[in-house]
């Protein structure tokens, strides 16, 4: 009876079979070429550790899925319960087929290790021991695991994905996992230590062994394989949707813990702090010992930027602008400023000369409104839906109060005749890079300018409503970012609260610029 | 056949058995017996419980409660020991599709001590199944007749079919029974199958059991069962009281006469006295079920 279903077992899974052999016969090839161990940490079990970490998971998760969900999925394992055998002996069958698969993959693999090192490596028989032991261990507690998860049926991908988000949280809260359990036994010292059992590792991964393969029989075979039977049963689609929101908004919940861990704040040594009100400013000198003007430039430089940021918070109704740090560089020439953010993407830095500053104020003040928003938003800003509208902003912004019409602002922006037969379609707003590449002789942030300026008629209060709505929002650093792109678009908002549409805002703007009459 | 002699020559008997599937009550204290060499139709609407019923007497399920005896062991459910003295046909045949007739054979026959090959190989041969033939190429009678040559290939002493011929055509259902009927009478061996067609349970069965929510309505010989049912009409106007041994299964006016279905010992249908407009009329298989798993008062 029992052979005739490890024969039957054999033969039905034959294919998952034959890809694992494959899989070994490549890996143990790979071993046995002594060089590369030498190369990969000078032992011939540390890619033995290597391989056992991936190899063990996937093997389990394709043999419990073929040995058990196939059989409920396909609804076979009712002409099984048709035969004279009781259930718990037909799990065991397969529960063991299972093991012995894994157990055997485990031994080849440290064998080939071992053909592959034994002249190279002293193989005592305890070290031997506590390899086959560590290798037992990891591919029983993943046969176990997966030998459980198999009988979840149509929730066995949902779950699967939650303990792989659970186990990145884990990571990512701090939780040493490759010090835990199943995991310590093929940690980095997996090929080296040679004496010491890690009695606790190997407690725990009997804990999980016995927990899960309970859990797989008790799944098996309470109310008959009922629940099996139910979960095994394709999802409806009303189902679908349900566990799709889930997911959709589990991972949204999660995605805030499963930041990358932030590192210590950045700390400039000898930076002052110009921050005002919303505005976080700091001023730097990249010199060991900054000259008095420097530091009376570096300060002006800062308290100027402060106001200008904390002007721009005020106006766009946000609590907090990302830190800028500007940094004094003498090697920077005059008209040369570079700009950069740090590695998280939280800090902005403008290195540039003071004493040498950019062509005028003007710009710095333009390049400073654009790269912070571009920071609070993640680089959101600049893309084809958005980009206008920061651009537009950032050359707008410093003169604000000072302009009425495409003429003063052109005028003010120092620029010229470069407007003459320009003009701007309502695609053009909706693919705004494409606009940018194609416009390389106008000054973009000028024309974007003309744009704010003209839209709702000019009307202050409609326009600061649109500005506010879309550089207004703080963007996470997860999928809600991408989730309010995606619920609030441009153009509605623009017509929300300006009465334009794109049409008709590239109309003016277009107008706007073919009237514009400045001097050369 | 009196209550000894069933007792003494009974391959199943079933009492008091109970399956709850959550809140619905699926078998509700179901009694059956099947005297050796009979055939016995189970019949009974979808869903009235006929496959759970099965699926408990063959150990695939457990019962809530009752006992089943059979091949000469009592339990609460089936052992392996007493499975493999008994042949069993699924409603559906789950077959692995990669597997030929003649290798189901030999995965099957490594459950049961008592398998015999060359049987096998003949039955096969009788049914025109080809033996390499693989089971995803097979149609679905075909599939019926594999499933049946696997259950009779260790020569059980005990037949049990669920709904064999469910899917099939009439003429692969009318062949499959010939074969089931044949079969049986010849090797002497009691068959228990269910099924929903009534002209099916009527042409093959010795002894008859209808299933109705859950519960046994009937249980006797098909002659048996048109003695004690029977129908009552009535002339228009006319109006008559059910005797309190009688009971009334079916109550309907067709045409303005009144019909009702009464069930009574032949003794008492023999001592009834009717009055003049009234009369007696024997009925079908087929009416005695709809009379017995319908109660409702129906004018048509």
């Amino acid at each position: 009876m029992i052979r005739g279903l490890l024969e039957k077992e054999c033969r039905d899974h034959a294919i998952a079979l034959g890809v694992m052999a494959v899989l070994l016969l490549v890996t143990l090839l790979i071993m046995l070429m002594v060089p590369v161990f030498s190369e990969t940490g000078g032992s011939a079990f540390f890619l033995l550790g290597e391989l056992l970490s991936f190899m063990g998971p996937l093997a389990a998760l394709i043999l419990a899925t073929g040995l058990i969900h196939s059989e409920f999925r396909h609804r076979t394992y009712l002409f099984l319960l048709g035969l004279p055998i009781h259930r718990v002996t037909l799990l065991s069958v397969k529960y063991g087929f299972g093991l012995c698969a894994m157990l055997f993959l485990a031994t080849v693999l440290l064998a080939g290790a071992w053909w592959g090192g034994r002249n190279a490596e002293a193989m005592t028989p305890n070290f031997l021991w506590l390899l086959f032991a560590k290798s037992v261990g990891w591919m029983w507690c993943w046969w176990s695991v997966c030998f459980a998860h198999s009988f979840l049926g149509r929730y066995r991908i949902v779950t699967g994905f939650a303990l792989a988000i659970g186990l990145i949280i884990a990571l990512n809260a701090g939780v040493l996992v490759s010090r835990f359990g199943p995991f310590a036994l093929i940690s980095d010292q997996f090929a080296y230590e040679r004496y010491v059992w890690p009695i606790e590792a190997f407690g725990w991964t009997a804990v999980i062994i016995v927990g899960f393969s309970l859990a797989g029989f008790a799944l098996g075979i309470i109310k008959d394989s009922e629940v099996t039977e139910k979960l095994s049963k394709r999802m409806s689609s009303r189902e679908r949707v349900v566990v799709t929101v889930v997911v959709i908004g589990a991972i949204t919940g999660l995605s805030k813990f499963i930041q990358e861990p932030r590192g210590v704040p950045l700390n400039l040594p000898g930076a002052i702090d110009f921050s005002d009100r919303a505005a976080n400013v700091s001023v730097v000198a990249a010199v060991s010992t900054p000259t008095k003007g420097e530091e009376e430039a570096l300060a002006a430089h800062g308290k100027s930027a402060a106001k200008l940021l904390s002007a721009v918070a005020e106006y766009l109704e946000c609590e907090r602008l990302p830190r800028i740090n500007i940094v004094h560089r003498r090697d920077f020439k005059a008209n040369e400023f570079e700009i950069a953010s740090e590695s998280e993407g939280d800090i902005g830095f403008i290195r540039l000369n003071v004493l040498a500053p950019p062509p005028s104020d003007l710009i710095l003040q333009t390049q400073l409104i654009e790269h912070v928003l571009g920071i609070r938003q993640r680089g959101r800003l600049h893309s084809d839906a958005r980009g206008w509208v920061l651009k537009g902003f950032a050359a707008w912004m410093p003169l604000r109060g000072q302009v009425t019409s495409a003429s003063d602002l052109v005028k003010l922006r120092g620029q010229g005749q470069t407007f003459v037969d320009e003009s701007v379609s309502a695609t053009d707003l909706s693919a705004w890079l494409k606009y940018a590449s194609s416009r390389e002789k106008i000054e973009l942030g000028t024309s974007a300018g003309i744009g704010i300026l003209v839209m709702g008629n000019g009307d202050e209060a409609a326009r600061r409503r649109f500005l506010t709505g879309v550089l207004g929002y703080e963007a996470p650093h997860d999928a809600r970012a991408t989730l309010h792109d995606w619920l609030h678009p441009v153009e509605p908002l623009l017509k929300a609260t300006t009465g334009d549409d794109f049409e008709t805002l590239a109309a003016k703007w277009s107008r706007e610029m073919k009237a514009i009459k400045v001097p050369q | 056949m009196t209550a000894s002699e069933i007792s003494a020559e009974t391959v199943l008997e079933v009492r008091g058995l109970k399956r709850n599937f959550g809140r619905v009550l699926a078998v509700d204290g179901v009694d059956l017996t099947v005297p050796r060499g009979q055939i016995y139709g189970f019949l009974g609407i979808n869903g009235a419980g006929k496959t759970t019923t099965i699926r408990m007497i063959m150990g695939i399920i457990s019962p809530d409660a009752g006992t089943i005896r059979m091949v000469g062991e009592t339990s609460r459910s089936a052992s392996v020991k007493q499975r493999q003295r008994i042949g069993y046909v699924s409603q559906e045949q789950n077959f692995y599709p990669w597997m030929t007739c003649k290798g189901l054979g030999k995965f099957v026959s490594s459950f049961y001590p008592s398998w015999d090959a060359v049987e096998f190989a003949r039955i096969l041969d009788v049914f025109s199944l080809p033996p390499d033939r693989k089971a995803s190429q097979l149609s679905g009678g075909m599939r019926a007749k594999l499933a049946l040559a696997l259950a009779v290939a260790h020569k059980p002493e005990l037949l049990i079919l669920d709904e064999p011929t469910a899917g099939l055509d009439p003429l692969a259902r009318a062949e499959f029974m010939e074969i089931i009927v044949a079969n049986s009478r010849k090797s002497q061996r009691t068959t228990f199958f269910s099924s929903h067609l009534v002209d099916e349970v009527e042409r093959c069965a010795d002894r008859i059991g209808i299933i109705h929510e859950g519960r046994m309505k009937v249980e006797c010989t098909l002659h048996e069962l048109r003695d004690r049912v029977r129908r009552l009409t009535l002339q228009p106007g006319m109006s008559f009281e059910v005797p309190p041994q009688f009971e009334l299964l079916r109550d309907r006016t067709v045409d303005g006469i009144d019909q009702l279905d009464l069930r009574a010992n032949p003794e008492q249908w023999d001592a009834l006295v009717l009055p003049a407009g009234v009369s007696v009329h024997r009925l079908s298989l087929e009416a005695i079920f709809i009379a017995s798993v319908s109660q409702e008062r129906i004018v048509l």
